[in-house]
Protein backbone atom coordinates (compact mmCIF):
# COMPACT_ATOMS: atom_id res chain seq x y z
CA UNK A 1 0.00 0.00 0.00
CA UNK A 2 1.35 3.39 -0.99
CA UNK A 3 1.50 5.86 1.88
CA UNK A 4 -0.89 8.78 1.58
CA UNK A 5 1.93 11.30 1.63
CA UNK A 6 3.57 9.61 -1.38
CA UNK A 7 0.28 9.46 -3.30
CA UNK A 8 -0.25 13.15 -2.59
CA UNK A 9 3.27 13.93 -3.72
CA UNK A 10 2.82 11.96 -6.97
CA UNK A 11 -0.52 13.70 -7.62
CA UNK A 12 1.13 17.05 -6.89
CA UNK A 13 3.96 16.26 -9.28
CA UNK A 14 1.54 15.13 -12.01
CA UNK A 15 -0.44 18.35 -11.70
CA UNK A 16 2.73 20.41 -11.79
CA UNK A 17 3.91 18.64 -14.96
CA UNK A 18 0.48 19.11 -16.56
CA UNK A 19 0.51 22.82 -15.71
CA UNK A 20 4.05 23.20 -17.00
CA UNK A 21 3.13 21.49 -20.27
CA UNK A 22 0.17 23.84 -20.68
CA UNK A 23 2.36 26.87 -20.09
CA UNK A 24 5.06 25.63 -22.45
CA UNK A 25 2.44 24.90 -25.09
CA UNK A 26 0.88 28.34 -24.78
CA UNK A 27 4.19 30.13 -24.83
CA UNK A 28 5.30 28.02 -27.77
CA UNK A 29 2.12 28.73 -29.70
CA UNK A 30 1.83 32.36 -28.69
CA UNK A 31 1.91 35.11 -31.23
CA UNK A 32 0.75 33.00 -34.10
CA UNK A 33 2.47 32.57 -37.42
CA UNK A 34 6.13 33.34 -37.39
CA UNK A 35 8.32 30.34 -37.36
CA UNK A 36 11.88 30.39 -38.45
CA UNK A 37 14.58 32.12 -36.52
CA UNK A 38 15.89 35.61 -36.53
CA UNK A 39 17.74 38.35 -34.81
CA UNK A 40 18.82 41.92 -35.17
CA UNK A 41 21.88 40.79 -37.11
CA UNK A 42 22.45 38.92 -40.33
CA UNK A 43 20.75 39.21 -43.71
CA UNK A 44 17.49 41.16 -43.60
CA UNK A 45 14.72 41.82 -46.08
CA UNK A 46 13.07 45.18 -46.69
CA UNK A 47 9.65 45.21 -48.36
CA UNK A 48 9.24 48.17 -50.68
CA UNK A 49 6.58 46.95 -53.12
CA UNK A 50 3.34 48.86 -52.68
CA UNK A 51 1.13 46.39 -54.52
CA UNK A 52 2.67 43.32 -52.91
CA UNK A 53 1.35 41.35 -49.95
CA UNK A 54 3.77 40.53 -47.12
CA UNK A 55 7.08 39.07 -48.30
CA UNK A 56 9.28 36.43 -46.71
CA UNK A 57 12.70 35.11 -47.58
CA UNK A 58 14.78 32.02 -47.03
CA UNK A 59 18.50 31.40 -46.96
CA UNK A 60 20.04 28.07 -47.87
CA UNK A 61 19.13 25.00 -49.83
CA UNK A 62 15.68 23.43 -49.62
CA UNK A 63 15.52 21.08 -46.69
CA UNK A 64 18.00 23.06 -44.66
CA UNK A 65 16.94 26.61 -45.56
CA UNK A 66 16.03 29.01 -42.81
CA UNK A 67 12.95 31.19 -43.28
CA UNK A 68 12.38 34.71 -42.05
CA UNK A 69 8.70 35.42 -41.30
CA UNK A 70 6.87 37.57 -43.82
CA UNK A 71 6.89 41.32 -43.40
CA UNK A 72 4.39 43.81 -44.81
CA UNK A 73 5.07 46.81 -47.01
CA UNK A 74 7.62 49.30 -45.64
CA UNK A 75 8.84 46.93 -42.95
CA UNK A 76 12.09 45.06 -42.40
CA UNK A 77 12.41 41.41 -41.48
CA UNK A 78 14.41 39.88 -38.70
CA UNK A 79 17.94 38.96 -39.65
CA UNK A 80 19.14 35.53 -40.65
CA UNK A 81 22.76 35.02 -39.66
CA UNK A 82 24.93 33.06 -42.10
CA UNK A 83 28.58 32.73 -42.90
CA UNK A 84 30.11 34.51 -45.87
CA UNK A 85 30.11 32.83 -49.27
CA UNK A 86 27.49 31.67 -51.74
CA UNK A 87 23.98 31.38 -50.36
CA UNK A 88 20.76 30.51 -52.11
CA UNK A 89 18.30 33.31 -51.49
CA UNK A 90 14.62 32.76 -52.10
CA UNK A 91 12.00 35.50 -51.76
CA UNK A 92 8.31 34.65 -51.56
CA UNK A 93 5.04 36.48 -51.46
CA UNK A 94 1.33 35.65 -51.78
CA UNK A 95 1.46 33.44 -48.73
CA UNK A 96 4.54 31.64 -50.03
CA UNK A 97 2.90 30.69 -53.34
CA UNK A 98 4.71 33.20 -55.53
CA UNK A 99 8.48 33.17 -55.86
CA UNK A 100 9.92 36.60 -56.54
CA UNK A 101 13.58 35.64 -56.46
CA UNK A 102 15.52 32.42 -56.32
CA UNK A 103 19.24 32.54 -57.02
CA UNK A 104 22.59 31.73 -55.48
CA UNK A 105 24.19 34.92 -54.27
CA UNK A 106 27.66 35.53 -52.94
CA UNK A 107 27.51 37.27 -49.59
CA UNK A 108 30.88 38.75 -48.71
CA UNK A 109 29.59 40.39 -45.55
CA UNK A 110 26.27 38.79 -44.62
CA UNK A 111 25.83 40.76 -41.42
CA UNK A 112 23.98 43.87 -42.56
CA UNK A 113 23.26 42.67 -46.08
CA UNK A 114 19.86 43.85 -47.32
CA UNK A 115 17.50 41.98 -49.63
CA UNK A 116 15.29 44.70 -51.06
CA UNK A 117 11.98 43.89 -52.72
CA UNK A 118 10.67 46.74 -54.83
CA UNK A 119 8.58 47.38 -57.90
CA UNK A 120 9.60 48.83 -61.22
CA UNK A 121 6.35 49.53 -63.02
CA UNK A 122 4.48 46.24 -63.17
CA UNK A 123 7.57 44.21 -62.32
CA UNK A 124 8.39 43.03 -58.81
CA UNK A 125 12.15 43.00 -58.46
CA UNK A 126 14.70 42.01 -55.86
CA UNK A 127 18.11 43.51 -55.17
CA UNK A 128 20.77 42.36 -52.72
CA UNK A 129 23.34 44.79 -51.46
CA UNK A 130 26.04 44.62 -48.81
CA UNK A 131 26.28 46.79 -45.72
CA UNK A 132 28.14 50.05 -45.94
CA UNK A 133 31.09 51.06 -43.80
CA UNK A 134 30.58 52.17 -40.25
CA UNK A 135 31.05 55.87 -39.56
CA UNK A 136 34.70 56.65 -39.23
CA UNK A 137 34.50 59.78 -37.13
CA UNK A 138 34.37 59.45 -33.40
CA UNK A 139 30.88 60.34 -32.17
CA UNK A 140 29.47 60.41 -35.68
CA UNK A 141 26.66 58.40 -37.24
CA UNK A 142 25.77 57.45 -40.80
CA UNK A 143 22.58 58.00 -42.81
CA UNK A 144 21.82 56.44 -46.18
CA UNK A 145 18.86 56.30 -48.55
CA UNK A 146 17.19 53.27 -50.11
CA UNK A 147 15.11 54.04 -53.18
CA UNK A 148 12.10 51.75 -53.58
CA UNK A 149 9.85 54.26 -55.31
CA UNK A 150 8.55 52.80 -58.54
CA UNK A 151 8.89 55.37 -61.30
CA UNK A 152 11.69 57.28 -59.57
CA UNK A 153 14.91 56.34 -61.38
CA UNK A 154 16.95 58.46 -58.99
CA UNK A 155 16.39 60.07 -55.63
CA UNK A 156 18.80 62.37 -53.89
CA UNK A 157 19.12 62.85 -50.15
CA UNK A 158 20.56 65.94 -48.59
CA UNK A 159 21.79 66.11 -45.01
CA UNK A 160 23.48 69.37 -44.14
CA UNK A 161 25.83 70.17 -46.99
CA UNK A 162 26.18 66.56 -48.07
CA UNK A 163 24.19 64.97 -50.83
CA UNK A 164 23.97 61.39 -52.08
CA UNK A 165 21.90 59.67 -54.76
CA UNK A 166 20.22 56.29 -54.92
CA UNK A 167 18.88 54.77 -58.10
CA UNK A 168 15.74 52.65 -58.02
CA UNK A 169 16.39 49.44 -56.14
CA UNK A 170 19.66 50.53 -54.58
CA UNK A 171 21.14 52.18 -51.53
CA UNK A 172 23.17 55.34 -51.46
CA UNK A 173 26.47 55.60 -49.61
CA UNK A 174 26.18 56.71 -46.00
CA UNK A 175 26.46 60.37 -45.22
CA UNK A 176 28.49 60.78 -42.07
CA UNK A 177 26.84 63.23 -39.70
CA UNK A 178 27.31 64.26 -36.08
CA UNK A 179 25.18 62.17 -33.75
CA UNK A 180 21.83 63.60 -32.75
CA UNK A 181 18.91 64.84 -34.79
CA UNK A 182 19.61 65.55 -38.45
CA UNK A 183 17.10 67.15 -40.81
CA UNK A 184 16.95 65.11 -44.00
CA UNK A 185 15.46 66.06 -47.36
CA UNK A 186 14.84 63.53 -50.12
CA UNK A 187 14.18 64.90 -53.58
CA UNK A 188 13.34 63.44 -56.95
CA UNK A 189 11.03 64.15 -59.81
CA UNK A 190 7.63 64.35 -58.12
CA UNK A 191 9.10 63.48 -54.71
CA UNK A 192 9.91 65.78 -51.84
CA UNK A 193 10.11 64.29 -48.36
CA UNK A 194 11.51 65.99 -45.30
CA UNK A 195 12.07 64.20 -42.04
CA UNK A 196 14.28 64.16 -38.99
CA UNK A 197 16.61 61.28 -38.25
CA UNK A 198 17.80 60.80 -34.69
CA UNK A 199 21.03 58.83 -34.73
CA UNK A 200 23.14 57.85 -31.77
CA UNK A 201 26.91 57.97 -32.06
CA UNK A 202 28.38 55.04 -33.93
CA UNK A 203 25.07 53.93 -35.45
CA UNK A 204 23.95 53.79 -39.06
CA UNK A 205 20.47 54.68 -40.21
CA UNK A 206 18.63 53.79 -43.41
CA UNK A 207 15.95 56.08 -44.78
CA UNK A 208 13.61 53.97 -46.90
CA UNK A 209 11.40 55.64 -49.46
CA UNK A 210 8.90 53.19 -50.94
CA UNK A 211 5.80 53.39 -53.08
CA UNK A 212 4.89 54.69 -56.50
CA UNK A 213 5.71 58.02 -58.03
CA UNK A 214 2.76 60.43 -58.35
CA UNK A 215 0.61 58.06 -56.29
CA UNK A 216 1.80 57.23 -52.80
CA UNK A 217 5.27 57.45 -51.26
CA UNK A 218 6.03 56.41 -47.71
CA UNK A 219 9.19 57.03 -45.72
CA UNK A 220 10.55 55.04 -42.83
CA UNK A 221 13.80 55.08 -40.88
CA UNK A 222 15.53 51.89 -39.79
CA UNK A 223 18.57 51.59 -37.61
CA UNK A 224 21.15 49.35 -39.26
CA UNK A 225 23.17 46.90 -37.22
CA UNK B 1 2.98 23.88 -3.18
CA UNK B 2 3.55 27.55 -3.87
CA UNK B 3 5.30 26.72 -7.13
CA UNK B 4 2.46 24.39 -8.12
CA UNK B 5 -0.13 27.04 -7.43
CA UNK B 6 1.89 29.64 -9.31
CA UNK B 7 2.36 27.46 -12.37
CA UNK B 8 -1.24 26.29 -12.32
CA UNK B 9 -2.43 29.85 -11.99
CA UNK B 10 -0.13 30.97 -14.76
CA UNK B 11 -1.44 28.21 -16.97
CA UNK B 12 -5.03 29.21 -16.32
CA UNK B 13 -4.23 32.87 -16.91
CA UNK B 14 -2.45 32.03 -20.14
CA UNK B 15 -5.39 29.90 -21.28
CA UNK B 16 -7.80 32.72 -20.49
CA UNK B 17 -5.59 35.22 -22.26
CA UNK B 18 -5.26 32.90 -25.22
CA UNK B 19 -8.99 32.34 -25.57
CA UNK B 20 -9.69 36.03 -25.07
CA UNK B 21 -7.24 36.89 -27.83
CA UNK B 22 -8.93 34.48 -30.21
CA UNK B 23 -12.25 36.23 -29.68
CA UNK B 24 -11.01 39.75 -29.29
CA UNK B 25 -13.12 42.31 -31.08
CA UNK B 26 -11.41 43.96 -34.00
CA UNK B 27 -12.53 47.41 -33.02
CA UNK B 28 -9.88 49.38 -31.26
CA UNK B 29 -8.76 52.96 -30.92
CA UNK B 30 -5.60 52.43 -32.91
CA UNK B 31 -4.76 56.11 -33.26
CA UNK B 32 -5.38 56.81 -29.59
CA UNK B 33 -7.70 59.78 -30.14
CA UNK B 34 -10.22 58.43 -27.67
CA UNK B 35 -12.81 57.54 -30.30
CA UNK B 36 -13.22 54.34 -32.29
CA UNK B 37 -14.22 55.28 -35.80
CA UNK B 38 -14.80 53.33 -38.97
CA UNK B 39 -14.36 54.38 -42.59
CA UNK B 40 -16.43 52.48 -45.16
CA UNK B 41 -14.85 52.60 -48.62
CA UNK B 42 -16.45 51.26 -51.74
CA UNK B 43 -18.99 51.82 -54.48
CA UNK B 44 -22.78 52.04 -54.67
CA UNK B 45 -23.22 49.02 -52.40
CA UNK B 46 -21.34 50.91 -49.70
CA UNK B 47 -23.17 54.14 -50.52
CA UNK B 48 -26.48 52.35 -50.10
CA UNK B 49 -28.13 52.48 -53.50
CA UNK B 50 -31.29 50.38 -53.33
CA UNK B 51 -31.77 50.95 -49.64
CA UNK B 52 -35.24 51.85 -48.43
CA UNK B 53 -36.92 49.36 -50.74
CA UNK B 54 -38.82 46.53 -49.12
CA UNK B 55 -38.31 42.92 -50.18
CA UNK B 56 -40.69 41.51 -52.75
CA UNK B 57 -41.14 44.81 -54.55
CA UNK B 58 -40.36 44.55 -58.23
CA UNK B 59 -37.49 46.85 -59.08
CA UNK B 60 -36.17 47.21 -62.61
CA UNK B 61 -33.80 50.15 -62.18
CA UNK B 62 -32.44 52.17 -59.32
CA UNK B 63 -31.35 55.77 -59.15
CA UNK B 64 -27.60 56.20 -58.87
CA UNK B 65 -27.95 58.25 -55.75
CA UNK B 66 -30.26 59.08 -52.96
CA UNK B 67 -29.30 59.67 -49.40
CA UNK B 68 -26.16 57.79 -48.40
CA UNK B 69 -27.08 55.03 -45.97
CA UNK B 70 -26.58 51.32 -46.71
CA UNK B 71 -24.59 49.13 -44.35
CA UNK B 72 -22.50 51.96 -42.84
CA UNK B 73 -25.55 53.46 -41.16
CA UNK B 74 -26.49 50.03 -39.76
CA UNK B 75 -22.95 49.50 -38.54
CA UNK B 76 -23.03 52.84 -36.79
CA UNK B 77 -26.36 52.05 -35.17
CA UNK B 78 -25.44 48.49 -34.20
CA UNK B 79 -22.09 49.36 -32.68
CA UNK B 80 -22.85 52.90 -31.48
CA UNK B 81 -19.84 54.44 -33.13
CA UNK B 82 -19.23 56.89 -35.96
CA UNK B 83 -18.99 55.33 -39.40
CA UNK B 84 -18.12 57.46 -42.42
CA UNK B 85 -19.81 56.39 -45.63
CA UNK B 86 -17.27 56.84 -48.43
CA UNK B 87 -19.07 54.84 -51.07
CA UNK B 88 -19.02 56.26 -54.58
CA UNK B 89 -21.75 54.91 -56.87
CA UNK B 90 -20.49 53.71 -60.22
CA UNK B 91 -16.86 53.63 -59.15
CA UNK B 92 -14.52 50.78 -60.00
CA UNK B 93 -11.84 49.88 -57.48
CA UNK B 94 -9.27 49.64 -60.24
CA UNK B 95 -9.93 53.02 -61.83
CA UNK B 96 -11.53 55.68 -59.66
CA UNK B 97 -11.26 53.88 -56.34
CA UNK B 98 -7.55 53.23 -56.29
CA UNK B 99 -6.99 56.88 -57.13
CA UNK B 100 -9.50 58.37 -54.71
CA UNK B 101 -8.93 56.14 -51.71
CA UNK B 102 -5.37 57.09 -50.65
CA UNK B 103 -6.41 60.67 -49.96
CA UNK B 104 -9.50 59.55 -48.08
CA UNK B 105 -7.53 57.07 -46.00
CA UNK B 106 -4.80 59.54 -45.14
CA UNK B 107 -7.21 62.31 -44.20
CA UNK B 108 -9.50 60.27 -41.98
CA UNK B 109 -9.20 59.82 -38.25
CA UNK B 110 -10.84 56.42 -38.54
CA UNK B 111 -9.22 53.44 -36.88
CA UNK B 112 -10.72 50.77 -39.10
CA UNK B 113 -11.22 50.87 -42.87
CA UNK B 114 -13.78 48.53 -44.41
CA UNK B 115 -13.25 47.70 -48.08
CA UNK B 116 -16.20 46.41 -50.12
CA UNK B 117 -15.51 46.99 -53.80
CA UNK B 118 -15.64 45.38 -57.19
CA UNK B 119 -19.18 45.29 -58.58
CA UNK B 120 -18.38 47.88 -61.24
CA UNK B 121 -15.04 46.21 -61.96
CA UNK B 122 -17.07 43.11 -62.74
CA UNK B 123 -19.08 45.08 -65.31
CA UNK B 124 -15.83 45.89 -67.10
CA UNK B 125 -14.41 42.39 -66.58
CA UNK B 126 -11.28 43.67 -64.86
CA UNK B 127 -8.89 40.80 -64.28
CA UNK B 128 -8.87 39.37 -60.75
CA UNK B 129 -5.11 39.90 -60.57
CA UNK B 130 -5.48 43.60 -61.30
CA UNK B 131 -8.26 43.81 -58.72
CA UNK B 132 -6.07 42.06 -56.13
CA UNK B 133 -3.08 44.31 -56.69
CA UNK B 134 -5.09 47.49 -56.32
CA UNK B 135 -6.82 46.27 -53.19
CA UNK B 136 -3.41 45.31 -51.78
CA UNK B 137 -2.16 48.84 -52.53
CA UNK B 138 -4.97 50.29 -50.43
CA UNK B 139 -4.44 47.77 -47.64
CA UNK B 140 -0.76 48.74 -47.55
CA UNK B 141 -1.57 52.44 -47.51
CA UNK B 142 -4.07 51.92 -44.70
CA UNK B 143 -1.53 49.97 -42.66
CA UNK B 144 1.33 52.44 -42.95
CA UNK B 145 -1.06 55.24 -41.99
CA UNK B 146 -2.07 53.37 -38.85
CA UNK B 147 -5.41 51.94 -39.89
CA UNK B 148 -6.69 48.41 -39.58
CA UNK B 149 -8.19 47.08 -42.81
CA UNK B 150 -11.29 44.91 -42.79
CA UNK B 151 -12.02 43.06 -46.03
CA UNK B 152 -15.43 42.01 -47.29
CA UNK B 153 -16.19 39.54 -50.08
CA UNK B 154 -18.82 40.44 -52.68
CA UNK B 155 -22.39 39.17 -52.54
CA UNK B 156 -23.56 37.35 -55.66
CA UNK B 157 -25.75 39.16 -58.14
CA UNK B 158 -28.82 37.65 -59.72
CA UNK B 159 -31.59 38.05 -62.23
CA UNK B 160 -30.87 40.85 -64.72
CA UNK B 161 -27.27 41.11 -63.52
CA UNK B 162 -26.61 37.47 -62.78
CA UNK B 163 -23.79 37.51 -65.33
CA UNK B 164 -21.61 39.51 -62.98
CA UNK B 165 -21.32 36.66 -60.54
CA UNK B 166 -18.54 34.97 -62.50
CA UNK B 167 -16.28 37.93 -61.83
CA UNK B 168 -17.52 38.83 -58.35
CA UNK B 169 -16.86 35.23 -57.30
CA UNK B 170 -13.26 35.52 -58.51
CA UNK B 171 -12.85 38.86 -56.74
CA UNK B 172 -14.16 37.29 -53.55
CA UNK B 173 -11.53 34.58 -53.83
CA UNK B 174 -8.89 37.29 -54.17
CA UNK B 175 -10.27 39.06 -51.11
CA UNK B 176 -10.04 35.85 -49.09
CA UNK B 177 -6.44 35.35 -50.21
CA UNK B 178 -5.51 38.92 -49.30
CA UNK B 179 -7.13 38.55 -45.88
CA UNK B 180 -5.10 35.40 -45.26
CA UNK B 181 -1.80 36.73 -46.57
CA UNK B 182 -2.12 40.01 -44.69
CA UNK B 183 -3.63 38.46 -41.57
CA UNK B 184 -6.64 40.76 -41.81
CA UNK B 185 -10.17 40.36 -40.51
CA UNK B 186 -12.57 39.14 -43.18
CA UNK B 187 -16.34 39.34 -43.42
CA UNK B 188 -17.21 36.62 -45.91
CA UNK B 189 -20.39 38.22 -47.17
CA UNK B 190 -20.51 35.97 -50.21
CA UNK B 191 -20.48 32.80 -48.12
CA UNK B 192 -23.07 34.08 -45.65
CA UNK B 193 -25.25 35.32 -48.53
CA UNK B 194 -25.04 31.96 -50.29
CA UNK B 195 -26.07 30.25 -47.08
CA UNK B 196 -29.04 32.60 -46.70
CA UNK B 197 -29.98 32.52 -50.38
CA UNK B 198 -29.28 29.15 -51.97
CA UNK B 199 -31.66 30.16 -54.76
CA UNK B 200 -30.33 33.49 -56.02
CA UNK B 201 -33.31 34.33 -58.22
CA UNK B 202 -35.67 34.34 -55.25
CA UNK B 203 -33.30 35.91 -52.73
CA UNK B 204 -35.21 38.34 -50.50
CA UNK B 205 -32.06 40.36 -49.78
CA UNK B 206 -31.64 41.91 -53.20
CA UNK B 207 -33.68 44.17 -55.43
CA UNK B 208 -35.17 42.03 -58.17
CA UNK B 209 -35.03 41.83 -61.10
CA UNK B 210 -32.42 44.62 -60.91
CA UNK B 211 -30.22 41.97 -59.35
CA UNK B 212 -27.21 43.87 -57.99
CA UNK B 213 -28.09 46.19 -55.13
CA UNK B 214 -29.34 44.93 -51.80
CA UNK B 215 -32.72 46.14 -50.57
CA UNK B 216 -33.45 47.26 -47.04
CA UNK B 217 -33.34 43.70 -45.77
CA UNK B 218 -30.09 43.07 -47.64
CA UNK B 219 -28.41 46.08 -46.08
CA UNK B 220 -29.66 44.95 -42.67
CA UNK B 221 -28.07 41.59 -43.45
CA UNK B 222 -24.72 43.14 -44.37
CA UNK B 223 -24.86 45.43 -41.33
CA UNK B 224 -25.44 42.55 -38.95
CA UNK B 225 -22.80 40.39 -40.58
CA UNK B 226 -20.16 43.07 -40.51
CA UNK B 227 -21.05 44.01 -36.94
CA UNK B 228 -20.43 40.41 -35.91
CA UNK B 229 -17.06 40.44 -37.67
CA UNK B 230 -15.97 43.65 -35.98
CA UNK B 231 -17.09 42.33 -32.61
CA UNK B 232 -15.19 39.09 -33.18
CA UNK B 233 -18.36 37.02 -33.04
CA UNK B 234 -18.94 33.96 -35.23
CA UNK B 235 -22.00 33.74 -37.49
CA UNK B 236 -22.25 30.11 -38.47
CA UNK B 237 -25.50 29.00 -36.87
CA UNK B 238 -28.70 30.76 -35.73
CA UNK B 239 -27.55 30.65 -32.11
CA UNK B 240 -24.71 32.97 -33.12
CA UNK B 241 -27.29 35.51 -34.27
CA UNK B 242 -28.78 35.50 -30.78
CA UNK B 243 -25.37 36.25 -29.31
CA UNK B 244 -24.92 39.07 -31.82
CA UNK B 245 -28.33 40.50 -30.97
CA UNK B 246 -27.41 40.39 -27.31
CA UNK B 247 -24.14 42.19 -28.00
CA UNK B 248 -25.72 45.01 -29.99
CA UNK B 249 -28.95 45.26 -28.03
CA UNK B 250 -31.20 44.15 -30.88
CA UNK B 251 -34.22 41.86 -31.06
CA UNK B 252 -32.81 38.31 -31.25
CA UNK B 253 -35.74 37.02 -33.30
CA UNK B 254 -35.31 39.70 -35.90
CA UNK B 255 -31.52 39.36 -36.16
CA UNK B 256 -31.87 35.61 -36.47
CA UNK B 257 -34.53 35.91 -39.15
CA UNK B 258 -32.60 38.48 -41.17
CA UNK B 259 -29.42 36.42 -41.10
CA UNK B 260 -30.76 32.90 -41.30
CA UNK B 261 -34.28 33.24 -42.70
CA UNK B 262 -37.36 31.60 -41.33
CA UNK B 263 -40.38 33.60 -40.38
CA UNK B 264 -41.51 36.58 -42.40
CA UNK B 265 -39.45 39.63 -41.67
CA UNK B 266 -40.60 43.17 -41.27
CA UNK B 267 -37.66 45.34 -42.31
CA UNK B 268 -36.57 47.93 -39.87
CA UNK B 269 -36.83 51.46 -41.16
CA UNK B 270 -33.63 52.45 -42.87
CA UNK B 271 -31.64 55.18 -41.23
CA UNK B 272 -29.06 57.36 -42.85
CA UNK B 273 -27.03 60.41 -42.14
CA UNK B 274 -29.26 62.51 -44.40
CA UNK B 275 -32.51 61.31 -43.00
Amino acid sequence: MVPTVVRECVRCFQQWILSAVIVICIVGCGGGGGGGEGSERGVRLIHGGLSLPPVSFALGEPGSARLAPAVPFAERSVGLAVGSGAQRIQVFTNGGTRVLFDAPTVLDAPDGTVVLVFEDGDLARTAVFPPGPKPAGNGNSGIRLINAVSGAPNLSMQVGDSKVTASLGSASPYIEVPSGVSPVTVLGQGVRVTLSVNAAAGTRQTVLLAGEIDYFVHSKVFEDR
Amino acid sequence: MAVRLFVTGLGVLCLLASSARAQDPILSDTNGDGVVQVLALGDSVTYGVGDGIAPNLEVEDLPDRGAARGYPSRLSRNLSLPVTNSGEPGEELTIGGVTRAPGVIQSTSADEVVFLWGYNDAFFQISPGHYREDLQRLVNIARVTGKQSVLVTLHPSCCDRGGLTGFTRQYSNEVRSLAAWNDLPLFDLEALWNQRCPNKDSCPLINRPEGLHPNTLGYDFIGYGLSATLLGLPLAVPEDAVALADAIGADPARVTTVLFGGAAVTPAPATGRNE
